[in-house]
């Protein structure tokens, strides 16, 4: 049986590494300090409300290089021809370079759980709105807000067809998928229930591209099945108007069901493939009792015992005897490629003068942002994206190399130091955060040693051999 | 051959007949019933009793997934029922002989003018189409569907980490050769159908299956890492770098069909023109996987000219380019292509079809008994539609059991479908 406390204060514990390399993109030897210096509550509350942390310098170069951010849709439409492609660029660059890591892990896995391909129909203009509107504006606030921020953004509402609900026969394709794959999870309803959740939604649409308010909610009564329904056993009077759908957001939001497939899949990202079950039951929980809270679910996660429980530093640092036991908490994560690559590029303290080249890599890894092609959004499945491991190895060899366009970093401050146990040293502090494997370090060190000089090319093939091996595929 | 809807003497007997009672279809419908689809399942269990030691040649196996939901109803059209156009309205395809009319098969069915390309395979008899064919599962659920097609097997409960059809169809079979990689999925993925055998890799490309080709001592060193990790990735590791060498060896010739169209411009093109590479290089692999997604249309279907045209012509031309392709080595390949389900019979108000049931079902080969729509016709009948959609009469699985036993020499069937009896469907020789 597992324990699972969230009362303890965690106050005085050293800061475990786990929490850093779990709550952002990797260490980038600055937030690993801050982290330090900070200690372990501290820095989660700092994560936790992001808005305090100063993000100037990233602010300021998006300001300068994506005016989309200040434009309508309208005008992105006419001003830019690969709007797509820039919307990718633009979050792999927040993902790397913002301080508020936390938050951007958050911001992709609402990305993910609420996941819509650009390049279907208009989404490639009205994603990157959706992404500041609606997922941003909410990815630590509550999850009803979030939840009809998206239902009414133009992105989904053009992705899933809501914008074509039309009273005379129903489109279900947004009803179908905000009940499977939004709240409740498939299983927790029936057909009658996406029928009716569909006739529900009619006349939400947006206004139509010709108009200068392109992409702007609006309710069509015209278009609005005004009989009654009924929803998960909720009887629907006539005549709700708008105030159907806001009925149907309100069951869904704040339904068990909802609260323990959300509570899951934040665990399984953040925790691992199949988290302990007093860990989810206990994020659920904090989900329902906060009214769906995202912070306060959050915290409840982070201060869950795995992360409060080093268990590769057992020593007692971390105080009383682990309640979970080692093996169950042990297990790294293997991360998505987005993640390797927003880590090996922090890890090498890359500079990103065009992100092109990567979202192409991104693209060959089957994970560039937004392209997801169907609405269940990437799994948290480790035998899924183990079965890429070529690519992803083809990838670092590529990055060693500086091979990618718009992207360099310099390989001398990395691998720091001559001699080979030196530079393996400093591989292993920079990507792993001190965490390689004893079979990965004496490999690299026996590779390292074979080299007859560590030149620029031997310290680019133990870079390569380093970003390949095991201890760097996982989290 | 020449047809009158209003008078088609299946349409005629379908009026008082129950949902039970299913029709066949065609001018030998009586025959049709007895000796297609609806075979008594002993028979079935008979021939399924056949060894694999009497069919030691056996087929590459290749398996497209036409993921989304592709609507059935737009490319083998059942023009001879009235039905179809009282329920679609805006969306049907008009008969043979209208203007931009379907292209005619059987005098029942016909195929949209988007798959014309299709029509020389069928008529060559390297064809084959199924009918109202799917998995007995309530869901219209993408995702539910696809799991219960790549697992063979119906139910969240039923799948638990076994691994997929293919996976299992796999283990049952002895390898052909000496290779150690038997399956390749043409992606940047394993499809849940292989997950858990160690006998398959995602292989976008083969010719840019390499990696830290510089120095041999880096692989071994990389070999060594993974080697001795326990757990991540250590398999694929494993499998990956075993193979490299061997598929850095082979020449993969991949090229457009030396006669008539070229494979499409598109993904789905690039992917079959490297299946037929692999199918050439003999190489001693045995199945081959790809994708081919888009089907999902609840809007704006457009099967006359818009995305559902783009998508049919997408798969026809393909198709038909992969079959010439191959040519005389057609003669030892299957191909089934399949959806996780149909779409909703009738249109909704956004031109559009949501989630549905039956579907339809492919099968492209040198033993396939092709030039026919095979399965039994359920009908558009408003008591025959299965919660509004078309009702399946032939399982899925009937037809992959099939292919698995007599192209495939798999005897031991229970264990790659468990828990379900297949019957003989006779789509492949």
């Amino acid at each position: 049986m597992t324990r699972f406390t969230t009362a303890v204060p965690v106050v005085g514990r050293p800061i475990t590494d786990t929490l850093i390399r779990r709550a952002t993109f990797g260490a980038d030897g600055e937030i690993d300090r801050a982290a330090r210096e900070l200690g372990w509550d501290a820095f989660l509350e700092r994560q936790l409300h992001p808005s305090a942390i100063d993000d100037q310098e990233l602010d300021r170069r998006l300001c300068s290089e994506f005016p989309e951010l200040r434009l309508s849709a309208k005008e992105v439409l006419k001003a830019f021809e690969a709007p797509a492609r820039r919307s990718r660029s633009l979050v792999l660059l927040r993902a790397v370079y913002s301080k508020r890591q936390l938050f951007e892990r958050m911001v992709d896995f609402w990305n993910d759980h609420f996941s819509i391909d650009v390049t279907a129909g208009e989404c490639r203009v009205l994603k990157t709105i959706e992404d500041s509107t609606a997922i941003r504006a909410h990815a630590l606030g509550r999850f009803r807000d979030l939840l009809e921020a998206v239902t009414k953004s133009a992105a989904m509402l053009e992705y899933l067809d809501n914008r074509k609900n039309l009273k005379a026969a129903p489109n279900e394709n947004f009803a179908r998928e905000l009940l499977e794959l939004h709240t409740l999870g498939v299983g927790e309803y029936d057909e009658s229930d996406v029928r009716d959740t569909a006739r529900c939604f009619t006349g939400w649409t947006m206004v139509p591209r010709q108009d200068s308010r392109f992409g702007d909610f609006v309710f069509d009564a015209a278009e609005h099945d005004e009989s009654p329904k009924v929803v998960l056993g909720t009887p629907i009077p006539a005549n709700g108007g708008e105030a159907d759908g806001q009925l149907v957001l309100d069951l869904v939001a704040c339904h068990p069901a909802t609260a323990q497939r959300i509570a899951r899949k934040l665990c399984q990202r953040f925790i691992s493939e199949s988290p302990p079950c007093a860990v989810v039951k206990a994020v659920a929980l904090a989900f329902t009792n906060s009214d769906g809270d995202l912070r306060e679910t959050l915290r409840v996660l982070f201060r869950s015992e795995y992360f409060t429980h080093d268990p590769l530093d057992p020593v007692g640092e971390t105080a009383a005897e682990p309640a979970v036991s080692v093996s169950e908490i042990a297990q790294p994560k293997f991360v998505r490629p987005f993640h390797l690559v927003v880590a090996l590029l922090r890890a090498t303290r890359a500079n990103i003068e065009d992100a092109g080249g990567l979202i192409d890599e991104l693209a060959d890894l089957g994970d560039a942002p937004f392209s997801w092609p169907t609405p269940d959004g990437p799994p948290d499945d480790r035998e899924w994206w183990e079965s890429s491991l070529l690519s992803r190895w083809r990838f670092a060899e590529r990055y060693a190399r500086q091979e990618i366009a718009g992207v360099s970093f310099d390989i001398g401050a990395l691998t720091l130091g001559s001699t080979p146990e030196g530079i393996v040293n400093r591989l292993d502090e920079c990507l792993m955060h001190g965490r390689m494997s004893a079979v990965d370090r004496a490999v690299l060190q026996a590779r390292a040693e074979a080299l007859t000089t560590l030149d620029a090319g031997a310290l680019e093939r133990l870079l390569t051999l380093a970003a390949c091996s095991p201890s760097f595929q996982v989290t | 051959m020449a047809t009158n809807r209003t008078d088609h003497p299946l349409q005629a007997a379908g009026a008082g007949l129950s949902r039970r009672e299913f029709l066949s279809r065609g001018a030998v419908a009586t025959t049709a019933l007895t000796v297609s689809a609806c075979s008594t399942r002993s028979s079935a269990v008979r021939s399924m009793t056949r060894g694999v030691e009497q069919r030691p040649q056996r087929d590459v196996l290749v398996v497209v997934f036409l993921r989304g939901g592709m609507d059935g109803l737009s490319l083998c059209v059942p023009y001879g029922e009235d039905a179809l156009y009282t329920l679609r309205p805006e969306l049907a395809i008009p008969p043979p002989g209208s203007s931009r009319g379907a292209v005619d098969l059987d005098g029942f069915f016909a195929l949209a003018p988007a798959a014309r390309a299709l029509y020389a395979p069928f008529r060559a008899g390297e064809l084959a189409i199924v009918q109202a064919v799917g998995l007995q599962h309530p869901t219209r659920s993408h995702f539910d569907a696809m799991r219960n097609m790549e697992y063979g097997s119906l139910g969240r409960a039923a799948h638990g980490s076994r691994p997929g059809w293919i996976a299992r169809l796999l283990a049952v079979t002895e390898p052909r050769g000496d290779s150690m990689l038997r399956a390749v999925a043409v992606e940047r993925f394993l499809p849940a159908a292989l997950a858990g055998s160690s006998d398959a890799l995602a292989i976008s490309d083969p010719r840019t299956f390499t990696v830290l080709g510089r120095d041999r001592e880096d692989r071994r060193a990389l070999a060594a890492m993974y080697d001795h990790e326990r757990g991540f990735g250590r398999d694929v590791a494993r499998n990956t770098l075993r193979t490299l060498e061997q598929i850095e060896r082979t020449r993969f010739d991949v090229r457009e069909p030396p006669t008539g169209e070229a494979y499409p411009d598109t993904e789905f093109g690039r992917k079959l023109a490297l299946t037929s590479a692999w199918i050439r290089a003999e190489n001693d692999v045995e199945v081959l996987t790809l994708d081919y997604g888009g089907w999902d249309h609840h809007r704006n279907l457009g099967a006359q000219d818009g995305m559902m045209a783009m998508q049919l012509d997408g798969l026809a031309r393909g198709l038909s380019a992969f079959a010439r392709d191959l040519g005389p080595d057609l003669g030892r390949v299957t191909l089934v292509a399949f959806s996780e389900f149909g779409r909703r019979a009738a249109e909704n108000a956004s031109g559009g079809l949501d989630h549905g049931h039956g579907g339809t079902m492919l099968v492209l080969g040198g033993h396939v008994k092709g030039g026919r729509v095979h399965g039994c016709w359920p009908t558009l009948g408003a008591d025959a539609l299965d919660d509004g959609d078309l009702a399946i009469t032939t399982d899925a699985r009937d037809v992959l059991a099939e292919i698995a036993l007599e192209r495939f020499g798999a005897s031991a069937l229970g264990n790659v479908f468990p828990s379900f009896e297949p019957r003989t469907c006779g789509v492949v020789s």
